[in-house]
């Protein structure tokens, strides 16, 4: 039976492998960690940067007027002006940049207007709405109003 | 100090304990505190909070169409950063929600009106809590509250796990279904660090949705909630939500 060990040897041999154990773990989360991770919080800072950066699609509410100068004085003077000019044409960042590369969408028909402006018992009751059945089904909306400077065709007061 | 070769078991496991936390000190990540500077946007001069005038929304679904085109949110119905619900409460205090393709094709008119007590549109979306039980659920550190106060989804971390989703209180998450991470509104972090505001609140045509920066005392969010009697969803959850509802109803929840 060979000699029994001291309680120096002991605790050497425990520490050893506490120190072997704590060094692998500090060097897995080296390796593992991103460096940003915990820059600002418990997460990796660049993701921030990464949020921020993702394409847009929509251009800027003031885009517009700097080439639509008449649709716009129009617009902006009208019951319309609380509705944005890519609510109604598209998102149209792209169209800014380079206005070849996508074209305004232009809806037509009575579907779109109807959108906002068909008879709903849920919307508030001072927003103008129609019945589309009765207010002249065989017609399209912009053949009487326009919707640049929404409102009564003449002759209805 | 103990003779080294004659521990008791308590100076032993003491003595240990000591120096496995002298070694975890070593190691422990330093906090940064600057938080300026990423392309001139300032994060500490913002805390973006958000308003919803809901007798002002007729529930035409051009805000969640915009945040699908903005934000590339898959097409199909049921994959939503924000949407619209229509509450309808009829006689005998039942209420019915129904939130048709998220509200984004309109809502046909109620059919049964003889019953109706009251009808309202509620936009949905995330409530970018204070407190948001998302991030607190989250094992890996994929989700998280910006220093300007926004929840954002690192989905390059993100493990799809699905527990976030099933936290948030407002059914505000859904998981991608091509990506499979995790994913929700981000207030369009996009454009409003660029001075632009979100899809949602440039696309609404009656000025339903405010947005602005709380730190700043003039900013629409601001004057909104300083305008209205405006009120937060499940307040008695603790989340402290940074969306201000003005002109809810009890059975909003």
């Amino acid at each position: 039976m060979s000699k029994p060990i001291s309680d120096y040897e002991h605790i050497k041999r425990l520490l050893i492998i506490i120190v072997m154990v704590v060094a692998g773990f500090i060097a897995a989360r080296t390796m593992f960690v991103p460096k940003d991770f915990g820059e600002y919080g418990h997460y990796r800072g660049g993701s921030l940067e990464e949020n921020m950066s993702r394409p847009l699609n929509y251009a800027g509410s003031g885009a517009c007027a700097d080439c639509h100068e008449n649709k716009h004085t129009l617009w902006s003077k009208s019951k319309h002006k609380t509705v944005n000019c890519q609510t109604c044409h598209g998102a149209l960042l792209k169209h800014t940049e380079d206005p070849t590369s996508i074209k305004p969408r232009k809806p037509a028909g009575r579907d779109f207007c109807l959108l906002c402006h068909g008879k709903n018992v849920s919307k508030p009751t001072h927003f103008p709405q129609i019945d589309p059945g009765s207010h002249n089904p065989d017609l399209n909306c912009a053949d009487c109003h326009n919707p640049h400077e929404p409102k009564p065709p003449a002759g209805d007061g | 100090m103990a003779d080294m070769n004659n521990l008791s078991r308590r100076e032993f496991l003491g003595l240990s304990l000591k120096s496995i936390m002298a070694l975890m000190a070593l190691g422990f990540p330093k906090k940064l505190l600057a938080m300026t500077g990423l392309d001139g946007y300032k994060m500490e001069e913002h805390l973006w909070g958000y308003g919803i005038d809901v007798d002002k929304c007729i529930g035409c679904g051009r805000c969640v169409d915009a945040c699908k085109v903005e934000n590339n949110v898959p097409d199909e119905p049921f994959f939503f950063r924000t949407w619209v619900e229509r509450y309808a409460e009829r006689k005998g205090e039942k209420v019915e929600v129904d939130s048709p393709n998220g509200g984004r094709d309109g809502f046909p008119d109620l059919k049964n009106k003889k019953e109706l007590v009251k009808s309202f549109f509620v936009p949905k979306i995330c409530n970018h809590c204070e407190h948001p039980p998302c991030v607190q659920v989250c094992p890996v550190g994929a989700t998280y509250k910006s220093p300007d106060g926004v929840v954002l989804v690192d989905p390059g971390y993100c493990i799809g796990c699905r527990y976030c989703i099933q936290a948030c209180p407002y059914g505000a998450r859904y998981l991608h279904p091509k990506k499979h991470v995790a994913d929700k509104c981000t207030f369009c972090y996009q454009r409003i660090t660029k001075g632009l505001e979100p899809a949602c609140v440039q696309a609404c045509p009656t000025k339903t949705r405010i947005f602005g920066n709380l730190k700043d005392g003039n900013s629409p969010i601001n004057k909104f909630i300083k305008a209205k009697k405006v009120l937060v969803l499940k307040p008695d959850l603790g989340t402290r939500p940074k969306i201000f509802y003005s002109g809810i109803d009890k059975e909003v929840r």
